[in-house]
């Protein structure tokens, strides 16, 4: 049995498992704001001698709002499916932003630091996952989902099947075709 | 393509995988699905590339002024990424809580590891808080993240780096903005800081002309009182560090005029009075500590007090900023200066540093004889007088020689040598010390000799800390027992307090 919750988030986790969509609601900011508060940490630590890890990021910030370890495992995996979403959001518009602002369409502020960083290329790669992704959820739902949760949320193989309830086999296999896919569309 | 076409797809790349010869039966004619379906075979990918897309995004992210609007520090939200020092980066921030103040917050790379030195990192901005002068940018405000990063708010300053504001002006109008400046370090000098830190990128003027001296102190507040540790020295930037600075040794108001020697040498000339190449501590060593500067060439008496300013021994340049200042006032008021060149006695030393080779020679044939006199040292102590005479001449080349030649480049190898050896001998002399006060003190003398030699130098190979602690004790284990016996004469009393 899931013990009694004391924080916050999984008090809410919990009420939207049983149906309560406003818990949901109230949910979604506080995960951005976790989100945005840990990239930018990672900014102060310096760490971009080696890449930064989404993965890594959503972890900690399930870590930080939900103070709890793996034993709530259904929480947590609730969890990194929303927080992997909004990562996979939160990236994506940044890229769209700097696309654009590299075409020259749009008055995008843009800071001395922020010229330097990223590769025009990218960000275009990165659109063209999020394109990617949102046709493959179009032909497979869960294949998409299944690439979110791993790449963006950094669920394992294991937990993934668990939280989909569907074989381990289904989502290792899932995870090779959409890959694929997805590399072929991206390098058209 | 649709869902049913790929879950087609999905299953025809099962089956060729174990079955790959039956790829156009199953393909039953449809050339477009054939098509589609070795594209994705010959697709080679791994986990490693959709990783990389994402975490270079992510890396991206991480830096932009998105990110960092959330960031919260105090009454203080960051704006923007203004810079990125050595000690950490830079930010535009404002206070929220409303005052609306325009600030820089600093947050400072080392955390404070340490209730000392989160003490001492509060004791230390008081100090620079209470530096007030309008050419120096005010330390307001100061505080530590939830994760131990310590970071300080400073006055805003918009301005540009004093070299680009200079690059219009004529020399009289540099030397009376050189002045403004010299007044900021000797307000501070007078409070008892020192910056530490001089160099162009720290002084920035505004549109009004005025510099603004920033970062003052902030080194030493991120010194944590240590001595100079290796990840200091890393972070120094040796185009402005002082001798003292680069030996390690203490940092005083002096070196603040050498560093403003440097300065003002660059705003009349254009260059630098060093060039350091690799920026290995050898060639720092031996280009800021001993190279005599490139001559100015800008006339006898600027010439002169620009080389006061940089004397490598911090007690011969100017007593004080203010009588820097007024040099550079005689000079534009065209009345004589009171810096001069080199004094003979000067010179004298430089011949030592110059025929080092010719002592190194005989360094290391002491330090041969020394070799041998670690395992004949029963034998030779059976004849009394050839013991004394080593023992005399090796007390004299083994020391004094090693304090000549300590700042000749090159010599690193030669002074181990020379260290290593004495300690042998040493050693294998204390055995024999014992009821003999006079040899002992002697020994005490030397033993500190060699502590000093180990703990002193900044280059690694003689960097041995833990070592010159144990000659030290040896030293102090030798003095005592003789100090207590109170045969001292009034030179070894001062030397035994000196040890200490």
């Amino acid at each position: 049995m899931a013990p009694a919750p004391e924080h916050d988030v999984t008090r809410l986790l919990l009420r939207w498992k049983d149906g309560d969509q406003a818990a949901l609601n109230a949910l979604m900011p506080m995960v951005e704001a976790e989100l945005r508060n840990l990239a930018s940490r990672y900014m102060r630590k310096e760490r971009t001698g080696h890449t930064l890890q989404p993965t890594a990021l959503v972890n900690e910030a399930w870590m930080r709002l939900a103070q709890e370890d793996d034993r709530s495992f259904q929480g947590r995996s609730h969890f990194i499916a929303i927080a992997a979403h909004y990562m996979r959001q939160i990236l994506v518009d940044h890229a769209r932003k700097k696309n654009a602002g590299k075409r020259g369409a749009g008055a995008q502020v843009v800071s001395l630091e922020d010229a330097v960083v990223s590769s025009s290329q990218g960000s275009r790669d990165l659109i063209a996952l999020d394109d990617g992704l949102k046709e493959l959820a179009r032909l497979n739902e869960r294949q998409a989902k299944i690439v979110e949760l791993h790449f963006f949320g950094g669920l394992t193989g294991d937990e993934i099947a668990d939280f989909l309830s569907v074989s381990r086999n289904t989502v290792v296999r899932d995870l090779r075709v959409a890959q694929i896919w997805l590399k072929n569309y991206m390098t058209q | 393509m649709t869902p049913e076409r790929w879950q087609r797809i999905n299953e025809m790349l099962e089956q060729v995988e174990t079955e790959p010869e039956r790829l156009d039966e199953l393909c039953g004619g449809d050339l477009d699905l054939r098509e589609e379906v070795k594209a994705l075979l010959t697709t080679e990918t791994d986990e490693a590339y959709l990783h990389g897309v994402i975490g270079e995004q992510a890396a991206s992210f991480s830096q932009s002024p998105a990110a960092a609007k959330q960031e919260r520090f105090g009454p203080y939200q960051l704006i923007r990424r203004i810079g990125q020092g050595g000690m950490g980066a830079v930010f535009e921030a404002v206070r929220v809580d409303g005052f609306r103040k325009k600030v820089a917050l600093k947050i400072i790379k080392q955390g404070l590891d340490s209730d000392y030195a989160r003490t001492r990192f509060v004791q230390e901005r008081q100090t620079l808080a209470g530096l007030e002068h309008p050419y120096i940018a005010r330390l307001l405000d100061g505080g530590e993240t939830d994760d131990g990063s310590p970071y300080l708010v400073l006055e805003f300053v918009d301005g540009r780096p004093i070299t680009e504001f200079c690059a219009t002006l004529d020399r009289a109008a540099r030397l009376r903005l050189f002045l403004k400046i010299c007044e900021a370090v000797e307000h501070a000098h007078r409070n008892l800081v020192v910056h530490r830190d001089l160099k162009p990128a720290n002084i920035l003027v505004n549109a009004e002309g005025d510099p603004k001296l920033l970062d003052f102190g902030i080194a030493k507040l991120l010194d944590g009182g240590a001595s100079q540790t290796q990840t200091a020295f890393a972070a120094l930037t040796p185009d402005y560090a002082s001798p003292e600075q680069i030996r390690g040794e203490q940092i005083t108001t002096a070196s603040d005029i050498y560093s403003l020697g440097v300065i003002l040498y660059q705003l009349l000339t254009g260059r630098r009075p060093y060039s350091i190449e690799t920026g290995t501590p050898l060639e720092m060593d031996r280009v800021i500590c001993q190279q005599p500067p490139a001559a100015p060439g800008l006339g006898d008496e600027l010439d002169h007090i620009l080389l006061m300013a940089l004397r490598k021994e911090p007690e011969r340049r100017y007593a004080g900023v203010q009588r820097l200042a007024e040099d550079i006032e005689r000079y534009l008021a065209n009345r004589p200066v009171t810096a001069r060149p080199d004094t003979v006695r000067y010179r004298a030393k430089k011949f030592v540093r110059r025929n080092w080779w010719q002592i190194g020679a005989v360094a290391l044939l002491i330090a041969s004889l020394g070799a041998g006199l670690g395992l004949s040292l029963a034998e030779q102590r059976r004849t009394q007088r050839r013991f004394n005479e080593v023992r005399q001449l090796a007390n004299t080349f083994l020391f004094d020689f090693h304090d000549e030649i300590v700042n000749v480049p090159g010599t690193v190898k030669a002074r181990e040598m020379i260290v290593s050896t004495a300690l042998k001998y040493l050693n294998s002399l204390a055995a024999d010390a014992a009821g003999d006060p006079g040899l002992q003190w002697e020994m005490a003398e030397a033993y500190s000799k060699v502590a000093k030699a180990q703990g002193s130098t900044i280059h690694p190979s003689l960097r041995r800390r833990g070592d010159a602690k144990i000659s030290y004790e040896k030293a102090l284990a030798l003095a005592r027992p003789v100090a207590q016996q109170k045969r001292l004469s009034k030179d070894q009393l001062a030397t035994f307090v000196n040890m200490l």
